[in-house]
């Protein structure tokens, strides 16, 4: 992968390059064609010199002959065959214009005299052709060749008066000529023939080597161009121009100028200007890696801040005092390193603490305890560890609502955290569950500041004009003592603080073995979820007797649960269990539909019963309650009037508001409301009128007492009479003897539970019952009718 | 060998001597057909050979030009050359059948030039190189040149056998024998003779100089 910087060094260079190179060749093709061109005049210039000097030359020729010709003396000779005095006549005028040679001819073109060898073809003028032109034209001049050699020749006849003969004169173009028209024009100039074999011979200025390459690259039947050409000889290339020279092909000139020589002005220039280019080219470079690094360097600098940032350190700073974009971006990513340590200082905290009131939560709680329990177990320090939870904090939520609940928990949490050492740790673990650790403590010292905080925390809470008593129970587990790990130890506080609720004492250290009973409880109430599932749960019916007539007009429905290991398991057991797990609402809908079945056969049996239900106070709490039993009342048959529903005085208390509001609505279902366990819970008067009851149920520890204690029997007594001026009847639970059931009969109790009459028994038992009690009532009263 | 030819034909022209007079009449036309004028035709007799004639003829310069362009004669007749032209000749002949050389003067008559062999003499003026003349010299009496139509006719050809020649300036057959034996008699018909010839040579247009020249002649300065 190419980096950022050399990618813009190479497109910077790439511009420049495209800018420059283009250019460079431009003008170096521009010079170069332009030189060419002047060399290419030149050439032109030097042959139209050529052949002006091939002209004048011809002129010369032809003056000379023509004075020849016309001389009387010279035509006498000829005509009359004076061979002596015709060749003294041509060495006369030769001479004076130094005439290569010079010749006569006869009418069939035969030389008859001649001053030099002319290698005549044996009976064949080497000028015949020209003798049709003669006529026409008098006197004719061309270039031919004797051999190899060629010549320019003018030949004039001779008349006396009529033509008589031929009269010619002229030079070999041999190399001598060359050089002197090399000397006139400055070109280098080749005379070329090519004989019938096809060979090129050259008379030449070229040097030797050279010739025999144009002798090579010379074609003779390529057309002559106007322009010139280049032509290569021997690695040097040759501006070439070609005169063809004579009537018959194969007799050319050559003008040639070597480019090199004319270029050579051109070539210090290209020279020059590639030394520029390539000097721009280099401070091109210098510039783009310059800006380059201007550019990447700052953002190689970002980069590392942000891989320092990636590992978590935001102490680093930029602190870049650029003015410009790269400024910018430092102090923007300066600013959001700053805004991203403070995030994560926030949700760090928030991680570890507890939103609400701002103390440390369950994972700080975790890294704690793993902290305490580091290293070898011989250097770690004992500590104990408090599982605090306020009582009844559900009824206060519910009853005040969250924001009261939640202030509570504030300040249970400030006081608290008031009370512990500096190295003693408060969190709070969810809902109304407190956690303390005390670094160092043993039982002693544990127990002390357990003190300390239920004291604390047990003032009274003034929040606005409401004064609440908080009560919290308090369990403590310690380390070595009680566990050696964070999950035992917090499950044997907890264990602790849920022997102390049970307990309704403030504080309670782990004893050994509860663990196993908590486990128990675990067990239980998964096993309950599934029990009516199972068929485990079974009603058990106990008879209400109305107290005037001993009539059993009613019978109160319990639970009963057959656990397949652990046998019959008590409701005082497992209620609160199915209450604390969420499942009661499921037993509560299996017992009334249970119940009301049971009702429709007693009905149908003709024993006109109704019956009592228990409900728990979270049925109360929420749900569909009252469209169940109408439901069922439906579905059976049941007349609502012989259903009653039983309601602790707690459960009514705990949520009042929504219990009402359910009450009410049940009560429109027709169905009877009781309070069960009345006089345990702190109802006043006031709460009891409002609320939508039929009947009270005393609680059974008032009743069992009264026969021996006076007191009971007073309260006993005094709440029949509080009922019954509330237009409510009054059942009594826990009969036990027969005394406490005369001293009911005496307050004028409306009915009576209890073993006395029967212990509470199966549906088909309680069929029975009903039929013989029954039956002995009729019995009895037929007797007392009778006498 | 022509005296060698002469001889053998000695017996024939007693015979033809004997025999009577005929007029010869030809015609000789170009290769278009067109009546060429300057055409010779002599008739040499086969038996006896003709005396020559002491006779005398006249070849003058006249406009720059030899006339007649053709001049026959009978061979050892004496030719003069007068000068009717106001400027100087130099009249010369290189031809084997005559050579000579006159420097024409005007009013100084030149010697005459007997041309005493037979041939064809081609006449040239070294000041005027353009005149060109002829003289064709015959070894018989009887010759004719043509007309301008091309006709000729040789009056009182004696009866006999002849050979015939033929000769024309722009003969484009020169080299060709032309000659042809025939007999002459009252009976013989006028014949006919075709000769290809060159077109004459360009009539030379006088040349600007010559003009000047010419114009300088009819009004020389200080005449008006």
């Amino acid at each position: 992968m190419r980096s950022f910087r050399t990618r813009l060094i190479l497109l910077l260079l790439a511009l420049v390059g495209a800018i420059q190179f283009p250019t460079f060749v431009a003008v170096y093709f521009a010079t170069r064609g332009n030189a060419l061109d002047q060399a290419d005049q030149r050439l032109d210039v030097g042959a139209r010199v050529f052949q002006r000097l091939l002209a004048s030359r011809e002129a010369q020729l032809r003056d000379a002959v023509r004075v020849i010709a016309a001389d009387f003396g010279f035509r006498e000779a000829v005509a009359t065959g004076d061979e002596a005095t015709v060749q003294s006549v041509l060495f006369n005028h030769g001479a004076r214009i130094n005439a290569g040679f010079a010749v006569t001819l006869d009418l069939k073109g035969q030389i008859t005299t001649s001053t030099v060898d002319l290698h005549a073809m044996p009976g064949q003028s080497p000028f015949s052709s020209l003798f049709a032109r003669a006529d026409r034209e008098g006197v004719v001049s061309t270039v031919d060749r004797s051999g190899a050699e060629p010549y320019q020749i003018v030949l004039a006849p001779v008349r006396a008066p009529q033509r008589i003969g031929w009269v010619g004169m002229g030079f070999g173009m041999d190399q001598a000529l060359a050089a002197e028209f090399k000397a006139l024009t400055g070109l280098e100039v080749t005379f070329a023939t090519t004989d019938t074999a096809n060979r090129v011979h050259l008379y030449s200025t070229l040097a030797e080597s050279v010739q025999e390459a144009l002798a090579t690259a010379f074609d003779p039947a390529a057309p002559a161009s106007a322009r010139s050409m280049s032509m290569s000889l021997l690695g040097e290339d040759y501006l070439t121009h070609v005169i063809p020279l004579g009537d018959s092909t194969g007799i050319e000139a050559i003008l040639q100028t070597r480019e090199a020589e004319v270029l050579k002005p051109y070539a210090i220039l290209n020279r020059q200007l590639l030394a520029i280019s390539t000097l721009s080219f280099l401070a091109s470079l210098v510039g783009a890696w310059l800006l380059a690094r201007g550019v990447t360097r700052p953002v190689q600098e970002l980069a590392v801040a942000a891989n320092r940032v990636e590992r978590g350190d935001y102490l680093g700073s930029l602190a870049s005092h650029r003015a410009d974009e790269f400024g910018q971006l430092a102090r923007a990513f300066d600013g959001m390193q700053r805004g991203i340590a403070e995030r994560e200082r926030r949700i760090s905290h928030l991680a570890y603490h507890d939103a609400l009131t701002g103390l440390p939560n369950r994972i700080s709680i975790d890294r704690l305890l793993s902290q305490l329990l580091a290293g070898p177990s011989a250097s770690r320090a004992p500590f104990a560890v408090l599982m605090v939870d306020v009582n009844r904090f559900k009824e206060i939520n519910d009853t005040l609502g969250h924001p009261i609940g939640d202030r509570l928990l504030v300040s249970i949490g400030q006081r608290m955290r008031a009370m512990v050492r500096t190295e003693d740790v408060v969190a709070r673990l969810g809902g109304d569950e407190f956690l303390v650790v005390l670094p160092g403590a043993d039982e002693s010292l544990a127990a002390e500041l357990a003190a300390t905080l239920v004291a604390a925390v047990t003032e009274p809470v003034q929040l606005d004009s409401m004064k609440l008593y908080p009560e919290i129970s308090l369990g403590i587990a310690l380390y070595p003592g009680h566990a050696d790990t964070a999950e035992d130890l917090l499950r044997r506080a907890d264990i602790a603080m849920y022997d102390a609720k049970q307990a309704q004492i403030a504080v309670s250290f782990y004893s050994s073995g509860r663990d196993a009973l908590h486990l128990r409880r675990l067990s239980l109430i998964n096993d309950l979820r599934r029990a009516t599932e199972n068929d485990q749960l079974s009603v058990y019916y106990q008879p209400k007797m109305s107290l005037d007539d001993e009539c059993i007009a009613h019978v109160e429905a319990l639970v009963r649960w057959q656990h397949p290991v652990e046998g019959a398991i008590s409701p005082e057991e497992f209620i609160p269990l199915a209450e604390h797990a969420g499942s009661i609402r499921q037993i509560t809908r299996w017992m009334l539909r249970t119940v009301i079945r049971q009702c429709r056969t007693w009905h149908d049996q003709g024993h006109r019963v109704g019956v009592s239900i228990n409900i728990s106070a979270m049925d109360l709490a929420a749900g569909d309650l009252p469209s169940t039993v109408r439901a069922l009342l439906d579905e059976f048959g049941i007349d609502a009037a012989s259903v009653v529903l039983e309601v602790t005085e707690s459960a009514v208390m705990r949520d009042s508001a929504i219990a009402l509001d359910m009450l009410g609505r049940l009560k429109e279902c027709g169905v009877r409301l009781a309070i069960d366990d009345f006089g345990t819970g702190y109802s006043s008067l006031s709460h009891l009128k409002r609320m939508p009851v039929d009947e009270l149920k005393i609680d059974k520890s008032f009743v069992m007492g009264m026969a021996d204690d006076s007191d009971d029997a007073t309260i006993v007594r005094a709440t029949i009479e509080l009922g019954h001026s509330m237009g409510l009847s009054v059942v009594a639970e826990g009969v036990e003897n027969s005394r406490s059931l005369r001293m009911l009969e005496d307050y004028r109790c409306d009915m009576a539970q209890g073993y006395l009459i029967s212990r509470p028994v199966p549906a088909a038992e309680l069929t029975a019952l009903l039929v013989a009690h029954n039956g002995m009532l009729a019995a009895r009263s037929k007797s007392k009718v009778t006498p | 060998m022509n005296t060698i030819r002469w001889l053998l034909a000695l017996p024939f022209l007693v015979l033809a001597v004997a025999a009577r007079a005929a007029p010869f009449e030809a015609r000789v036309v170009d290769g278009a057909g067109a009546g060429l004028a300057d055409a010779v035709l002599w008739l040499t007799p086969s038996a006896a050979r003709p005396a020559a004639a002491a006779a005398s003829a006249s070849m003058d310069q006249r406009g720059l030009q030899f006339v007649p362009h053709v001049l026959v004669v009978q061979r050892s007749t004496t030719v003069s050359f007068p000068n009717s032209d106001q400027v100087r000749h130099h009249v010369y002949s290189f031809s084997p059948a005559k050579k000579f050389e006159l420097r024409l003067y005007k009013s100084i008559p030149a010697e005459p030039v007997v041309f005493d062999k037979a041939g064809i003499a081609t006449l040239g003026c070294n000041i005027h190189d353009w005149m060109l003349g002829y003289v064709v010299v015959v070894d018989t009496p009887y010759f004719a040149k043509t007309d301008d139509s091309g006709r000729l006719k040789i009056d009182e050809v004696p009866a006999g056998e002849y050979r015939l020649d033929l000769w024309h300036p722009r003969d484009l057959d020169a080299g060709t024998d032309r000659s042809e034996v025939i007999r002459i008699d009252a009976a013989t018909p006028a014949r006919v003779f075709t000769i290809r010839t060159r077109p004459p040579p360009p009539v030379t247009p006088p040349t600007e100089l010559e003009q000047k020249f010419r114009a300088y002649r009819k009004a020389p300065p200080g005449d008006a």
